[in-house]
């Protein structure tokens, strides 16, 4: 009703609006100040939750990031949720079918796939073992030095640069199966919190919302939407990047021979989380991979074109119809990011940081904008 | 301390404000399992006297439905009381079809609980039950309609004051 007795006048005219106050009819004792026990009682819950979360944080960093990866699936997951919901199933029914679905198909592609990936993953791991891949490094390091004259062999430290980067990575990476699958097994708080999320995702965020003093409520509840809004959107648009990379990465190295085009694919479509740097770490990856598998360059030449195309179209195709969607940031802000988010929380960290820094962006342009725009 | 574990672990809201929501015109048309759906986007927050519900030039997002107490809505700077409204009324309806600036403000008179509903909760509602979406939309388009042929038969009788004015005026002045 309030909105058609009044014409709008511009917002400039009434930006202060403080002094006008107390000329409007309040009752006296009423017009002392802000809600006093409300605000302090969800100030308290604001700071027990924030204890809560440094705490969780500190004490038991993987399970927050266990939680984390759960919430991210919620992320990915709740549209197929609404729209099972939108034809007319309930959310918990629709929560349940979708979890159910997830987990079957996980356990289907796992069961197929995992072979396949041990099976390459022990190759690697055995031709490892043999000082065969570590010979041709070797043997690389004498043709160079042969060629550039002025250095002696091993001044490079090719081979123990090699023999250290492959000690730092396979190692982790060889040992993360059975990691992985320990954790899988220990790590219901996964599907547990991804259930949790999907089903009262809604309920929950109203709940959150609830603590918010009423002074902020509005602006509180804009910035939630939109940051909950480019999140979504950014890790929606990133997963099927990500899958989309990873196969058209794995076809393209099998079509062009080389070895473990299916660990590769998967390293690549995972390391796309991570803009910029994880394209160029996992081309080079391949890169590696083919000279030290062949023994020779004669592969390097087409990865390179490969890695060239696949780049070129996710950044033509994918990219400008995910982020058109979303907050732009300025590639150093997003290598900013990466690297802090690496420095916090590792490959997750890395990965997380672009999104984790677009909120922050979102919070605080709406900030600002509040500030101006809202009489706080 | 009993009511912050209430507000964290969702205590049971009160049968009353279901009763309250079906006698909302706005809602009126709703079965008791679309209401229930209906509260489940609602927040429920509670304002003591004099507070603002929110101010004039700010972006609106929401309407407020007021389940107990008397809202005041006042047009900045001078503070002018446009209307008292009391339990089951509702204002800011326009805020939730388009983001806009709000054209008047709205002050607690006196200790209120208010039913809020919010633009992106309505739409996440259009995504997801697109039935029942549709018709909260329905009937809060038949209701701004309502409030637009009021105003216009307002406009009119003004309009109409105006020229008699005007004709009195000239009237005068010509006597003059």
């Amino acid at each position: 009703m309030a909105e058609t007795f009044a014409e709008a006048p511009p917002a400039e005219v009434h930006s202060a609006p403080g002094p006008a106050r107390p000329a409007s009819p309040v009752p006296p004792e009423a017009a002392q100040g802000p809600p006093v026990p409300a605000s302090h009682l969800s100030r308290w819950v604001w700071l027990l939750t924030l204890v809560g979360v440094v705490a969780l944080v500190a004490v038991a960093t993987d399970i927050a990031g266990l939680i984390v990866l759960g919430a991210v699936a919620a992320y990915l997951l709740v549209p197929l949720v609404n729209g099972l919901e939108r034809s007319g199933v309930g959310r918990t029914q629709a929560t349940t079918l979708v979890l159910a679905v997830l987990l079957a198909v996980t356990g289907l592609v796992v069961a197929l796939a995992l072979p396949a990936v041990i099976d390459q993953l022990g190759s690697l791991q055995d031709r490892w073992e043999s000082g065969e891949l570590l010979g041709l490094v070797r043997d690389m390091e004498a043709a160079l030095a042969a060629k550039l004259g002025f250095v002696e062999p091993n001044d490079l430290g090719l081979v123990a640069s090699v023999r250290e980067a492959i000690r730092a990575d396979t190692g982790p990476l060889i040992g993360y199966v059975p990691d992985a699958l320990e954790t899988m097994g220990n790590a219901f708080i996964v599907p547990f919190v991804l259930f949790a999320l999907l089903k009262d995702g809604p309920t929950l965020r109203k709940r959150l919302l609830s603590v918010v003093p009423n002074r902020y409520f509005e602006f509180a509840m804009t910035v939630f939407y939109k940051a909950d809004a480019h999140l979504g959107g950014y890790l929606r648009g990133q997963a099927l990047i990500a899958v989309l990379v990873g196969a058209s990465t794995a076809l393209g190295l099998a079509l062009l021979g080389v070895d473990y085009y299916l660990v590769l694919g998967l390293v690549t479509g995972l390391a796309n989380f991570v803009p910029y740097v994880g394209f160029v770490v996992s081309a080079a990856l391949c890169v590696v991979v083919s000279i030290v598998t062949t023994g020779g360059t004669s592969q390097v030449a087409a990865v390179l074109i490969l890695f060239a195309v696949l780049q070129t179209t996710e950044n033509v195709v994918f990219q400008p119809w995910i982020t058109g969607k979303n907050v732009s940031m300025h590639p150093v802000m997003v290598l900013l990011a990466i690297l802090v988010g690496g420095r916090v929380a590792g490959v997750m960290g890395m990965a997380l940081g672009v999104p984790v820094a677009a909120v922050l962006k979102v919070v605080f342009l709406e900030t600002v904008v509040g500030l101006r725009r809202y009489h706080l | 301390m009993q009511s912050l574990w209430k507000s964290l672990l969702g205590g049971a809201s009160g049968a009353n404000e279901d009763d309250l929501l079906g006698a909302v015109p706005l809602f009126e048309d709703l079965t008791s399992r679309e209401l229930d759906a209906v509260q489940r986007l609602l927040h429920r927050r509670d304002y003591v006297a004099g507070e603002s519900i929110f101010i004039q030039g700010e972006p609106g997002l929401g309407m407020y439905i007021i389940v107990r107490g008397a809202v005041s809505i006042q047009s900045e700077p001078s503070g002018r009381e446009l209307v008292e409204l009391v339990d089951g009324d509702f204002f800011g309806e326009i805020a939730l079809l388009n983001e806009v600036i709000r054209t008047a403000t709205a002050r607690a008179k006196t200790d209120c609980t208010l039913l809020s509903l919010f633009q992106p909760d309505l739409l996440s509602l259009l995504d997801r039950n697109p039935r029942l979406g549709v018709k909260v939309l329905l009937s809060l388009a038949r209701l701004v309609g309502l409030r637009l042929v009021e105003v216009s038969d307002e406009v009119e009788s003004l309009t109409r004051e105006c020229e008699e004015l005007r004709e009195a005026a000239g009237v005068a002045d010509g006597d003059g």
